[in-house]
């Protein structure tokens, strides 16, 4: 079965694909609560994804970490499900690829993003999606910034 | 569909996995659905389900 996501990579083109949706949104904002729910279906599909090798290494290959970093600046409110996905990107030490998305993380400067939300920075526009969060994502957000830091150490 | 992937994953992953017509499907509402229309967020829905219940085949997989 690891060929499904494999096989949803390569011969769908189904990372590119879900790559391309995402930065249609460098651009636009989101406006409806479900939109931003269907965009964090992409990107927490992302992250299964990212649990198979070659899927890590297309993400990279496929720029996905440029576009990611762009894309948490733009749009604040989906900035800690970004966040999720660079901790599966680069702290699945038993992969080959996370130790090269590791050092490709840090070369892009994704470091500056991740302290940001360790300090929860980020100013809210006018307009911008309001979405409430819980003690428990907070907990959650901790979590995936120190595993992040953590993975960027080992 | 999500209901068959919440109840029965493996079978149903493992079906998914010849129908790549129902998932290039899912990708094009995505790619070029109405992100107001309820469709588009199904749409995400069950294709992150699919992916993830194939995430859970490899782990199940490797348990055993």
């Amino acid at each position: 079965m690891k060929d499904y996501n494999s096989k949803f990579v390569l011969s769908l083109n189904g990372m590119e694909r879900l790559l391309c949706i995402l930065n249609g949104y460098r651009k636009k904002s989101i406006s409806l609560e479900e939109e931003h729910e269907a965009l964090v279906n992409v990107l927490d599909g992302l992250c299964s994804l990212l649990l198979v090798d070659e899927c890590a290494e297309q993400f990279r290959r496929l720029q996905g970490f440029e576009l990611l970093m762009s894309l948490s600046k733009k749009q604040g409110e989906l900035r800690r499900h970004i966040i999720k996905l660079f901790d599966y990107a680069v702290t699945q030490h038993e992969l080959p690829s996370s130790a090269k998305n590791a050092r490709y993380f840090i070369e892009k400067g994704g470091l500056p993003i991740v302290f940001g939300v360790f300090m929860q920075s980020g100013k809210k526009k006018k307009g911008d999606l309001v979405i409430k969060l819980t003690k428990e994502d907070h907990e959650q957000d901790e979590q995936h910034v120190l595993n992040i830091l953590v993975g960027l150490l080992i | 569909m999500e209901h068959l992937l919440d109840e029965e994953p493996e079978k149903t992953a493992n079906k998914l996995m010849h129908a790549d017509n129902i998932i290039d499907w899912l990708l094009t509402m995505l790619e070029k659905g109405n992100p107001s229309s309820e469709n588009f967020l199904s749409s995400a829905e069950v294709l992150f389900a699919l992916i993830q219940s194939a995430h859970q085949v490899i782990l199940n997989t490797v348990i055993r």
